[in-house]
């Protein structure tokens, strides 16, 4: 695990009892999900019983979750810092453009900008370095895998690339 | 040069040309498939293109695309992607019709696509391990109508064509065998003959071998035909089983609305591909049933699987989507 | 012909040049296919089958098994690189291993890894020689219920995977089998949780959810560090290449327990070399005195598993060659390719093929003993890999990750999925939350549901079943073992801790 600075300490609910809390809403919706299926079929466990009964548990140890982050908050573990946010946010976004833009132009052209996007925004490389970087990593892998391994990868202009 | 040859000769010509004016694939063809490389309709597939190319069939190059995910819902939708392109045809089997019935997210059916022929049936036999304590159809059937649920039957998941079976059993003549799934070929083999489940409906190319090292013994053959393997198995009839259960069939279609041309033109290739020696050859070796359909009888047909799988489902309990 | 005979013949048979050729190739080609992602060795077998029916049935098979064992060795190296397995089986690897090569012991894991490898590999295949028919008899005894009660003990040994929080590990462990059940009921058809999407009919894909959670969640949290321009110290100096004496002699227990798991869990069809390596994981947990020390880079929890998923493949090829029955994916096409070259996998094989039957076997000796001599020499060289910069690396490991997934069923809606995996990891992380839980949950859930149902159809209903068979009891009574075990040891050490800080 990284040892990273932690939330910076705040009086008040404990990172434990918002975790509980969602687990327990998930827990929620799986168990009003397996509702609509069958329970028992035919003498034995339908498709149901399995997602109530893991619903029902999330619920449970939720419950426990936020009971013991609210009495014991001393003892809860700090959950991470989101202070990198700044970094990891884009590249998330830009990844996500890198999954649309992809049927449409490309692997090679979406990955090179991807990975360009990447480079300048968030390591700071220079546009010249970032730039020719990211259309020799995008080659590479397009020419590795794509060509030499026959893993077909969505192209822009078919049998080119 | 006498009129007459001339005659003959323009005759002749228009004949060549007006065979050229029917359909002919102009660009590479696509046959889809939904397994992954190795899978059942895959072999098929490049068993039947490898008989196309070595007999220069056709004048362009064909290949397989697997359209693997889903069972067939994956290749099915693709199918109905290219819809109007005669150049893309799929290599489908019960599973495409079975999958729509039980999947609301699989919307498209062989008959939605262009259905052009059904080439062959899977054959069936009954099996049971070796040292069963079982060893006449008889008293499985009995025991299976006098004792609900005692005898436990071995198999794939709801859309597989022995669940259907052992549903138009039990409607038609009151056999209550209980089915037990499991999701693949191995699971099965090692449950029948570890002695976890009592029978199995199983294909004729999955059991030889295991008949060949003494593990099983065939009881009955589903149908009616004759199964070279197993020459002596006797038909379900012979143990007052009337009913017809259903076939396993597979055949080729093509992508929606595409000219009646082109149907005919895949239509009779595939017709000459299996009166060819190789195509026999395959026929023995893999221990499958020739059957050809043309696209009229298969559209039938597929009408006819469906309303029976429908019927043979619902009467389980099972949900039917459509 | 014995034993002895046959291995001899079967010697004979692969040490021809030819066939010492094609296992070198087969073990060669299968490294390469571990380590990249998206090219598992079913996909690579089943591709290269058209080419090699060239071959004669024999020289064949040894390559085509080569890939399969081969892959095994190859799938460690970005898992513990990149913390990416690079091949389902090789997620428990990324667990320790790449804590390992964060503490600078890159070079040593691999070697470890490579030595675990060797190790339940070979002792595998001297399991399948000896102990191949008897095995399979036992294998065939394994029905629903004993696979349910395996299910069971591994869930237990959940218990031991959840660090310092049961609470977080049920919860984690809950949500991984929920994800398990994503799809088609097997039993009825029924789609669960797939929102109307067919692209989720057949259920997650194990590979997307183990690359997002681990990966790229490991990448973006990475990126939070301005000042992490490497992404893993570069093992400096020859001690740091490769493992120390010490650790060797550390994971004497754990070479044994991942043959030995390894190879029981490989027979039994169905149950994945993934079930393999996290139960061998466990049980090294459980019976280590350092158990805290499991998840920060412990030689043995690396070698554990590695070791298991070695011997999976021995253990794997039993049903395959003695009884014609394929445990899973790869074995399956293995059986295709034998039958297409007239070769019949089942009793009769040692008889009527011995020249394949044992050809194959001793060829397994050999491959192992190749993939030794080929991994260990590139430890060094891939060590160097971590010299590539932060800014390069982390895009590379996104493309490989990008093309691990797409290659699944190559649609983009994968990658959409893989994004989604790598956010869940992300905040699972920060939530503190542990991931092996969750991913245990999801290899397991499969089975168990399956089992437990299939049983209950076979009784009727009855729990008896459970009760009724020997084998499941056995398992049964380890699982609760284990259980008490955790708990009674957890209790003691929090003891403890609560004396330290009263006294």
């Amino acid at each position: 695990m990284h040892t990273e600075p932690q939330t910076p300490g705040s009086p008040g609910i404990p990172g434990d009892f918002w975790l509980g809390l969602v687990c327990a809403l998930l827990g929620a919706g799986i168990l009003w999900k397996a509702w609509g299926w069958p329970y028992y079929a035919d003498g034995a466990p339908g498709p149901g019983f399995f997602p109530f009964w893991y619903g029902a548990l999330m619920i449970a140890a939720s419950v426990m979750l936020m009971v013991r982050a609210l009495r014991h908050a001393d003892l809860a573990e700090p959950f991470g810092t989101l202070r990198g946010l700044w970094r990891t946010g884009p590249v998330w976004v830009f990844y996500a453009g890198f999954v649309l833009l992809l049927p449409l132009i490309g692997f090679l052209l979406s990955f090179a900008l991807f990975v360009f996007a990447m480079q300048v925004m968030v390591y700071r490389i220079s546009p010249l370095k970032a730039a020719i970087a990211s259309v020799v990593t995008s080659g590479v892998f397009f020419l590795l895998f794509d060509r030499l391994l026959s893993i077909q990868l969505p192209v822009l202009i078919k049998g080119v690339f | 040069m006498n009129i007459r040859a001339m005659a003959l000769g323009v005759l002749a010509t228009l004949m060549a040309t007006g065979a050229a004016w029917a359909w002919e694939p102009s660009e590479p063809i696509e046959v889809v498939v939904h397994n992954a490389p190795g899978g059942g309709n895959d072999i098929l597939a490049r068993a039947l293109l490898s008989i196309i190319e070595r007999e220069k069939m056709v004048p362009v190059r064909m290949q397989v695309a697997n359209r693997s995910g889903g069972g067939s819902t994956t290749a099915a939708a693709y199918m109905k992607e290219k819809a109007g392109n005669p150049h893309v045809i799929a290599v489908f089997s019960n599973l495409w019709t079975s999958s729509t019935l039980l999947q609301a997210e699989a919307t498209v059916a062989p008959a939605d696509l262009t259905p052009i022929a059904t080439l062959l049936f899977d054959p069936a036999v009954v099996v049971v391990a070796k040292d069963s304590p079982y060893q006449s159809l008889t008293e499985l059937l009995d025991k299976g109508k006098a004792e609900p649920g005692k005898i436990k039957m071995g198999g794939g998941s709801v859309s597989g064509r022995e669940y259907i079976m052992l549903q138009q059993l039990k409607s038609a003549a009151g056999i209550d065998w209980k089915y037990i799934s499991f999701p693949s070929g191995g699971e099965r083999v090692a449950a029948l003959l570890g002695g976890h489940v009592d029978v199995m409906i199983m294909e004729p190319a999955e059991a030889a071998e295991l008949v060949r090292g003494g593990q099983i013994r065939v009881l009955a053959k589903a149908g009616k035909e004759e199964i070279a393997e197993f020459p002596e198995a006797k038909p379900l009839s012979d143990f007052g089983i009337a009913i017809e259960l259903v076939s396993a069939a597979r055949g080729v279609a093509g992508t929606p609305d595409i000219p009646a041309e082109a149907v005919d033109y895949y239509a009779d290739l595939f017709k000459r591909v299996l009166e060819t020696q190789e195509w026999k050859d395959y026929a023995v070796k893999s221990m499958v049933t020739t059957n050809f359909m043309g696209p009229a009888d298969s559209k039938a047909f597929l009408a006819t699987l469906t309303d029976e799988m429908r019927q043979a489902l619902k009467s389980s309990g099972i949900e039917v989507v459509r | 012909m014995d034993t002895f005979t046959g291995l001899m013949h079967g010697f004979a048979v692969a040490l021809t040049l030819k066939n010492v050729l094609f296992c070198f190739i087969g073990c060669l080609l299968g490294t390469v296919v571990g380590i990249l992602p998206g090219l598992g060795p079913a996909a690579t077998i089943a591709l290269l089958l058209p080419l090699s029916f060239n071959l004669d049935p024999a020289s064949g098979i040894i390559m085509l098994t080569g890939i399969y064992y081969g892959a095994k060795y190859g799938g460690s190296t970005t898992s513990i690189l990149l913390n990416m397995p690079g091949e389902s089986s090789s997620v428990v690897t990324c667990i320790d291993g790449y804590q390992m090569a964060k503490k600078g012991r890159a070079g040593a894991a691999l070697g470890i890894a490579a030595i675990a490898s060797f190790i339940a590999g070979t002792v595998g295949i001297v399991a399948l020689t000896l102990l191949a028919p008897q095995v399979a008899r036992v294998a065939l005894s394994f029905g629903p219920p004993e696979y349910c009660a395996l299910m069971v003990l591994g869930l237990s040994l959940a218990t031991v995977l959840s660090g310092p929080s049961l609470l977080k590990g049920a919860l984690a462990l809950l949500i991984g089998l929920t994800l398990a059940g994503v799809g088609t009921d097997l039993f009825t058809s029924t789609s669960r949780f797939t929102f109307g999407r067919p692209e989720l009919i057949a259920g997650l894909d194990f590979v997307i959810i183990a690359i997002g959670i681990f990966a790229l969640a490991e990448v973006f949290a990475n990126l939070e560090n301005r000042e992490t321009a490497q992404l893993l110290p570069i093992p400096r100096g020859f001690r740091n290449l490769l493992p120390s004496w010490a650790e060797l002699r550390q994971c004497r227990f754990a070479f044994l327990n991942g043959s030995v798991t390894g190879f029981v869990v490989g027979v039994l069809p169905g149950a994945g070399s993934a079930i393999a390596s996290f139960l061998a994981y466990g049980i090294e947990k459980a019976v280590s005195k350092h158990p805290e020390k499991f998840g920060t880079g412990v030689p043995e929890g690396l070698a554990a598993p590695e070791g298991a998923n070695n011997a999976d493949t021995g253990g794997a090829l039993i049903p395959l060659l003695t009884l014609g029955i394929p445990g899973g994916g790869t074995t399956a096409i293995l059986l295709t390719a034998l039958i297409v070259w007239g070769v019949r996998p089942g009793p009769l094989m040692m008889i009527e093929s011995p020249d394949v039957f044992w050809g194959l076997v001793a060829s397994m000796y050999l491959g192992n003993v190749m993939l030794l001599l080929l991994n260990l020499p590139l430890v060094p060289l891939f060590s160097q890999l971590l010299r590539v910069p932060g800014w390069l690396l982390g895009p590379i490991i996104f493309g490989l990750a990008t093309i691990g997934a797409y290659s699944v069923a190559f649609r983009t809606f994968d990658l959409w999925l893989l994004l989604g995996f790598s956010l869940l990891g992300f905040v699972l992380t920060k939530a503190r939350m542990p991931l092996a839980p969750l991913i245990l949950g999801f290899v397991l859930g499969d089975m168990l549901e399956r089992s437990l149902r299939q049983s209950l159809m076979m009784s009727d209903g009855s729990l008896w079943i459970f009760a009724e068979r020997g084998l499941t009891v056995t398992l049964l009574v380890l699982a609760v073992l284990v259980l008490a075990g955790s708990r009674l040891s957890s209790l003691k050490r929090s003891r403890a801790a609560a004396m330290t800080e009263a006294g």
